[in-house]
């Protein structure tokens, strides 16, 4: 009795297994969809229809791609703040996406921002994605775990080594999440905005802000973001006015 | 250079001497000494001119012999006057060092010579080259180490010149030399390597010189070399005679390498990659620029870094092609040799570039490659576009480093404005919106499950330990285990009113929990009422309980052999309480 009970739950597992994938390949084939449909519409320059079907796309998931193709579309339409956003998600998902770096480049430029070059620490934080770094960290910390509680075969000088590469690459890991963390906060402005002293609709203002400026989120109240320019300006920004790079 | 010095003084000299000679009996004639040699030791050829009536000397010099090297090309030159009955007579003679290569007999082919418009022949000689003996050749051996691989013409081929002596010989460290031609260029170490190494069951002390050998022509080259050492042998006699030891336990060995062929071959132009030209080794390419940023019309710097093994001497810089809105400047080369010949290194390339205008978003792409001796195919090292940001130049400045590329006519060219790059065709793997994985349900899910386990086993580990280590521990552990069981068998005992099992049960329960005062030896069954009223004084329990365990063990042994117990109006059920709460109770 005890196996059939066994068998059935096995059997119902596997059922919602497959019953998850399923939905995951559907998902995938209508994101898919969506994609192809954007690069119709924006090979024909037909802008707006090419942003939406994109914008479908994303329902069903983000990639790299989806964002930079996305990016383009906006950057086309010199919508310089979302074409902004989109890129540097495309760059959070794979920080070696040199088109989207480019695009990033070029919509700073034609919307008449600054651009700093990286220096070499941003430049080996970006050689692997944030993902990346936090699977290398949490590997080599339940590795650096077992090797101190473990005893692994072979001679002492080489589990002394396996343990200083494992604490150096947990090391090493956890400061390169630390640099992106620092630009975990950032996001940009979307479209021309007023910095709020208050986070509601009818606060005095303190300062204009151009679509594609860079700011940092320090809270979010009431719908509301507060934020710091790299001018070193603080406000309140809504929602529509303004969107991180990671999602909430 | 001395040498020919040497030989113009000598001939001016002899001119002088040789002017009033008289021309009775003159011959040319060639000598051999000594006329059997051993191979690979020295003799001398000589060329012995008589009563010749010369003005200046000829430029001799013996044939070309398949099996004999000539050790100097400049002769050594001797001369001998003699007055015989009022008649003077003379003679030159020219010599050479001579290295026999090979075993069997070498004929030096005659030749014809004209000396002072006249013709003279001079006759072939025979070199009988006799074979070392097992022992002597076993002394020493020199060889050339070769790749086993093609050869191709530019490339840096790294070989060695191995010179073994038996390790109970005494050699001074030898000295090079080579002759392989004027189609070969030649880096070698200055100091050889030592090492030493087995052949055939004999230790040997091995001398290796690292070279590197770029042929510069297609040909088939045959590698020679030779080396002079200098050694003491403990087995020669000579060596033990303590009062000619000093000069003569010395002695002096010409090694000769047995020739080598290397056949150098153009690079197929099979497969040839753009941008290929003359790297040919195993190479990786890489580029960075100075900066992300700059504004139009002013420098920046783009440096192609070459790194692995190979013929860095021979790379020339990689071509940028003309493009559109970027001048161009002839490269900085520099190069950082990982090792004393340079067949491994850095080379870097530095291009100062100069963008025209904003429009410009990267660097040209610049082609390149090289080729793999090795793998025999062309690796494509082409540099691809490095991103840049074009800001507009300054107000108010002039931009003087760049031009703008015009057509024939002086027209300014036509450049693209829209630098937007083509959209992706592919989605690529989708994820669930732009969230870090440390945010993930999952990766959550599978880190608690992950310490979960580690605490796990921790806990038990550390339990096992505490088993091992501590037998007071382990004790009250199985105590208690063995305490529930019994206690529960007693209740099912009860609850059946089978009187006898209950109390054998209760009793047993009650040693049980006891017990946990015992040694790991002692076993528990075997815990008499003394023994546990013993326990209960010393760990000072109450009157009352000492009681109630004696009444317990009382009412045990009456069932066991009366069949009944002390109070027989007591239910099991109240049996059974009292159980409970003595147990609880006990220390």
């Amino acid at each position: 009795m005890k196996t059939v009970l066994r068998s059935l739950r096995s059997i119902a597992a596997l059922a919602a297994y497959c019953a998850l994938c399923t939905l995951n390949v559907s998902a995938q084939r209508d994101a898919s969809e969506a994609f192809s449909e954007g690069n119709a519409a924006l090979a024909a320059e037909e802008i707006p229809r090419a942003i939406a079907a994109y914008n479908e796309a994303l329902m069903g998931g983000s990639s790299a791609n989806l964002h930079y193709n996305l990016g383009t579309a906006y950057a086309q339409n010199e919508d310089w703040g979302w074409a902004s956003i989109h890129f540097l998600k495309a760059l959070a998902l794979n920080p070696n996406h040199p088109d989207a770096r480019a695009h990033l480049a070029l919509v700073r430029k034609r919307a008449n921002l600054e651009w700093h070059n990286r220096n070499p620490l941003e430049r080996f934080a970006a050689t692997l994605s944030l993902s990346g770094w936090a699977w290398l960290a949490t590997g080599a910390f339940w590795g650096t775990v077992l090797l101190f509680f473990l005893r692994p075969p072979g001679g002492s000088l080489f589990n002394s080594l396996l343990r200083i590469g494992a604490i150096v690459t947990l090391v090493i890991s956890v400061f390169a999440l630390g640099l992106y963390h620092l630009e975990r906060g950032n996001g940009i402005v979307l479209k021309s905005s007023e910095l709020r002293v208050a986070a509601t609709d009818s606060s005095p203002t303190s300062a204009e802000l151009d679509p594609g400026i860079e700011a940092t989120v320090l809270n979010e109240i009431n719908g509301f973001y507060l934020v710091r320019t790299e001018n070193g300006e603080e406000g309140y920004l809504s929602r529509a006015e303004f969107a991180t790079v990671w999602d909430k | 250079m001395i040498g020919i010095r040497k030989f113009q003084r000598w001939t001016a000299i002899l001119l002088v001497v040789l002017s009033p000679l008289g021309t009775n009996a003159q011959s040319v004639s060639a000598v051999l000494k000594p006329e059997a040699l051993k191979v690979g030791s020295v003799g001398l050829y000589g060329l012995v001119l008589r009563d010749l009536n010369i003005q200046s000397l000829p430029n001799l010099q013996p044939p070309s012999t398949s099996g004999i090297k000539i050790v100097n090309p400049q002769p050594s030159v001797s001369q001998r006057t003699s007055i015989v009955n009022g008649r003077r007579s003379g003679q030159i003679e020219l010599t050479w060092q001579i290295i026999p290569l090979r075993t069997g007999n070498i004929t030096i082919p005659g030749q014809q010579i004209v000396v002072e418009g006249r013709s003279y022949q001079i006759p072939p000689r025979t070199l009988k080259v006799l074979p070392e003996s097992e022992a002597e050749r076993s002394r020493f051996r020199f060889i050339w180490d070769l790749p086993a691989k093609d050869f191709y013409v530019g490339e840096a081929i790294p070989v060695f010149l191995k010179a073994y002596v038996r390790d109970d010989l005494r050699a001074a460290r030898p000295n090079l030399s080579w002759d392989l031609g004027d189609g070969i260029i030649v880096r070698a170490a200055e100091e050889p390597n030592i090492i030493n190494e087995e052949f055939n069951g004999v230790n040997y002390t091995v001398a290796v010189w690292p070279l590197i050998l770029s042929p510069i022509r297609p040909d088939t080259f045959t590698l020679e070399s030779t080396t002079n050492i200098t050694f003491q042998d403990p087995a020669n006699p000579r060596y033990n005679n303590d009062f000619l030891r000093r000069q003569i336990a010395q002695d002096n060995k010409v090694l000769v390498t047995p020739p080598a062929n290397l056949v150098a071959r153009e690079t197929p132009s099979e497969g040839r990659l753009p941008g290929f030209n003359g790297a040919i080794g195993n190479f990786e390419a890489s580029a960075e620029t100075d900066l992300e940023v700059v504004n139009a019309g002013e420098p920046l710097t783009l440096n192609i870094i070459l790194q692995g093994t190979g013929n860095f001497e021979r790379i020339a810089a990689p071509e940028i092609p003309e493009t559109d809105g970027w001048r161009v400047y002839p490269p900085k080369v520099s190069f950082a040799p990982s090792d004393s010949l340079g067949y491994s290194g850095k080379k870097t390339f530095s291009y100062l570039l100069i963008p025209a205008d904003e429009s410009i978003v990267e660097t040209p792409t610049v082609p390149f490659a090289s080729f793999n001796p090795y793998s025999r195919a062309y690796q494509n090292l082409s540099i691809t576009p490095i991103t840049i940001d074009v800001q507009p130049a300054p107000e108010g400045t002039i931009s003087i480093g760049y031009t703008t590329p015009t057509s024939g006519n002086g027209s300014t060219l036509a450049r693209p404005l829209n630098t937007w790059r083509p959209f992706k065709a592919e989605l690529g793997n989708l994820s669930e919106g732009v969230r870090p994985v440390v945010q993930s349900t999952g990766f959550i899910a599978l880190q608690l499950l992950l310490f979960v386990t580690f605490a796990t086993w921790a806990g038990w580990n550390w339990r096992r330990q505490k088993f091992r280590q501590d037998e007071r521990f382990a004790r009250r552990v199985s105590s208690s285990k063995a305490v529930r069981r019994s206690l529960k068998l007693a209740a099912e005992e009860a609850t059946n009113g089978n009187a006898e099992a209950f109390y054998i049960a209760a009793q047993r329960t009650v040693q049980e929990a006891m017990s946990r005062h015992l040694s790991r030896s002692q076993s528990s069954n075997s815990l008499t009422l003394l023994e546990i009223s013993t326990i209960l004084d010393r760990e000072s329990a109450r009157q009352e309980l000492k009681d109630d365990v004696e009444s317990l063990f009382q009412d045990a042994e009456a069932m066991r052999y009366a069949g009944t117990t002390q109070d027989q109006d007591r239910s099991l059920q109240d049996a059974l309480e009292k159980l409970e709460k003595t147990i609880r109770a006990l220390p």
